[in-house]
């Protein structure tokens, strides 16, 4: 059964709106205004907003009070301290609860904390560790805290660190046949948009049971742009590239199937299976882009003498493109108003 | 959250069941029509790269050369004429989006090609950025237009402002450095006073939103712009002796301070509240006193973004409060002049302050409320 917009929550924008189409007088509004105003999670905002900005400001003055006495302190010492940090801070996290809020973020606190104490162990004893070994371990390290805490900020910050680690291991990985900036660069975009893409399907898998914790619609917005933009950044490379002419269509040709079939993909599940707008509003954004740079490809605009007609043709493409991506999301839109 | 129906019994207007079933109709029709920011962000983004191509499609056309630039011009006007007059039409979204990319090139035009060539350039940049800012806030009634012109001639207006460029000849050659001081408090005072008479007031912000909106992103690049020492290779403003400097800087974030004062006694209930809740606000008003002694500026303004987004329900401002308070935070901090002990003692120190202040306004602001998990 379709609720009555009347029964929907009602936020100060829609008032705004309403008193703009003479529904409302400015008198009602201002006072409609008003209780919205006093409904609103001051307290929330405030409680978590002063916590947060507390515990990052003692940790970056516990950096730098490490970063003044670093050459006077021995190694042990230093060794010592960072280790205490870690293990305060996780001490703290168990005292206050897992659970609450300020259990959270302690528990956040210490995780970031174990990157000094590898950073500390790497100088101290000269390991030698290339920089994608160090985010390796240090993602390794807090993997326990992490499936511990239940914290969606912990996971992302988690799946950032595995993001770095990639990133740094092609430019020195044995497996590569080349070490051309070409072959590192796809092997990153490639990697990165399957370790993203992964950590999204499972988070989209595991939100079918009752995770209240798992159930953040913005992380979702983050784990599809983290996989969207190194899959479009992949394609428009491949297309691009195909102006080489050392180098034949068909990788850009495959790119662009595999994207349509990607782009197709994500779209289906954010329309049908599980609707959502701004989802599907970054994926028709990156579609826009890619389409973009194809019609700027196809048109060949690598020429040193181009007519009037290719540019307007090439703008007309193109806001086409736009306006065809902005009238898709506004028919979802509006279906999912009728039928939610 | 309250819902519509809930605020229609609670707030004493004369609500019948034909009125009730009138507001039903609009907010159906309202959510219809209503696009999220991030669809006009598309938009925006889709009109912006069109027009350059539009731009090198009318550039081509007449060929790259010295003597077409009027001619370049005038083409600029007759397209803006005509995206007007078509973005004035309920065609549709995609004639609208056409009509507002044409006029992006018109514009582009308009300054490339009565611009270049006069001994006056920024003066007149200036002059009609704002004359275009000011027609075509009242002939197209595009959310994004409006936005993106009123942007343009605030930054272009800032720009003119430091540029202090005498021999642009429209600034009189006997102003002095006090002069141009003031010209930039009384700037950064019109923006603050737009943000607030933009916003505050619902029956303003029906027509004044996309200024309102413009303010912010302008006032908010002028002190991002500040942050990386953009003007100073361009003014010529010394503020000299060293009193003047300080007050300059200091009546800035003093502005900033009270409009966020002022803001908050609103978003609070107004008059009323402040005479309930009078020690409250003393000790806010004291804190930002303090803020303003210690010259940050830029956290104050991105605390005012996140109480006016927050206050308001506008996610697109909170979000850039949200950017902007760790960027201006960062930057406050690294830049004291202490050593990296003192520093440290210091932001251990504003830490403790944060977590106690966090506990007296769980104890005596909000006591009954319990953490939501």
């Amino acid at each position: 059964m379709t609720t009555s917009p009347l029964n929907r929550p009602v936020s100060i924008p829609v008032l705004r709106r309403l008193l703009t189409a003479h529904a409302l007088t400015p008198r009602e509004e201002e006072a409609m205004e008003r209780e919205v105003r006093r409904s609103l999670s001051w307290q929330l905002w405030l409680d978590r907003g002063l916590l947060s900005l507390g515990v990052a400001l003692i940790l970056a003055g516990i950096g730098y009070f490490f970063a003044h006495n670093w050459n006077h302190l021995i190694d042990m010492d230093k060794l010592g301290l960072a280790g205490g940090a870690v293990l305060a801070s996780f001490l703290g996290a168990a005292w206050a609860g897992f659970d609450g809020f300020l259990g959270k973020i302690l528990l956040l606190a210490s995780s970031a904390l174990v990157g000094v104490f590898i950073a500390v162990f790497g100088q101290v004893y000269q390991t030698g560790a290339d920089s994608y070994q160090l985010f390796t371990a240090w993602a390794f390290l807090i993997f326990p805290w992490v499936a511990l805490s239940r914290f969606m900020p912990l996971w992302i910050f988690w799946l950032a660190l595995l993001n770095l680690a990639l990133g740094f291991y092609w430019p020195v990985s044995p497996f590569l046949w080349d070490y051309e900036s070409w072959t590192v660069f796809r092997s990153e975009a490639l990697s990165l948009m399957a370790l993203n893409g992964l950590a999204l399907v499972l988070r989209e898998g595991l939100t079918r049971w009752p995770v209240p914790w798992m159930d953040r619609g913005w992380s979702a917005l983050i784990f599809v742009a983290a996989t969207v933009f190194p899959a479009s950044v992949e394609t428009i490379g491949e297309i691009f590239r195909s102006w080489d002419h050392e180098v034949t269509n068909s990788s850009a040709f495959l790119a662009c199937v595999l994207y349509a079939a990607f782009v197709v993909g994500l779209g289906f599940y954010y329309s049908r299976v599980r609707y959502s707008l701004p989802a599907l509003a970054i994926t028709t954004l990156s579609t826009c882009t890619v389409l973009t740079f194809l019609t700027i490809r196809l048109l060949d605009f690598d020429q040193a003498h181009l007519g009037a007609g290719i540019w307007l043709i090439a703008g007309i493409i193109i806001l086409s493109i736009f306006g065809g991506g902005v009238f898709f999301l506004r028919s979802q839109r509006r279906s999912h108003q009728q039928h939610p | 959250m309250k819902t519509l129906q809930e605020l229609c019994l609670t707030s004493g207007g004369n609500f019948t069941p034909e009125r009730l079933q009138r507001l039903e109709q609009t907010l159906i029709e309202d959510q219809r029509t209503d696009m999220p920011w991030y669809l006009r962000a598309i938009v925006a983004i889709g009109a912006w790269v069109a027009s350059w191509f539009f731009l090198g499609f009318v550039i081509t056309l007449i060929g790259w050369q010295e003597e077409h630039e009027t001619t370049i011009g005038c083409i600029g006007v007759a397209l803006l004429i005509a995206a007007v007059m078509v973005g004035r039409k309920s065609w549709g979204a995609f004639v609208s989006q056409c009509a507002l990319a044409v006029s992006f090139a018109g514009q582009i035009m308009i300054y490339y090609g009565f611009l270049d060539q006069s001994h006056h350039a920024l003066s007149l940049a200036v002059v009609f950025s704002i004359v275009l800012a000011a027609v075509l806030y009242i002939t197209f009634p595009s959310f994004l237009s409006r936005l993106a012109t009123c942007l343009l001639a605030l930054q272009v207006t800032l720009f003119w402002i430091y540029s202090n460029n005498t021999d642009d000849g429209l600034l009189d050659a006997s102003w002095t450095q006090s002069d141009i001081s003031s010209f930039v408090l009384f700037y950064w005072a019109f923006h603050l006073a737009g943000i607030g008479f933009c916003f505050l007031r619902p029956r303003h912000s029906v027509l004044l939103a996309p200024l309102g909106y413009a303010l912010v992103l302008s006032l908010s690049a002028w002190q991002m712009e500040g942050l990386f020492n953009l003007w100073t290779p361009l003014t010529v403003i010394t503020y000299s002796p060293a009193w003047l400097e300080w007050m300059v800087l200091h009546l800035r974030v003093g502005m900033t301070a009270l409009t966020f004062l002022v803001i908050s006694i609103w978003a609070a209930g107004g008059m009323v509240v402040l005479r309930q809740k009078a020690p409250l606000f003393i000790g806010l008003t004291l804190t930002l006193f303090y803020l303003v002694a210690l010259g940050s500026g830029g956290v104050i303004l991105a605390l005012l973004l996140l109480l006016l987004g927050f206050s308001l329900q506008h996610h697109a401002i909170l979000g850039l409060g949200l950017i902007l308070f760790p960027i201006f935070l960062t930057h406050y901090y690294y830049n004291l002049d202490l050593d990296l002990l003192a520093k440290s003692g210091v932001l251990i120190g504003s830490g403790l302050v944060m977590l106690l202040l966090r506990g007296g306004i769980s104890r005596w602001l909000f006591p009954n409320h319990k953490e939501a998990a």
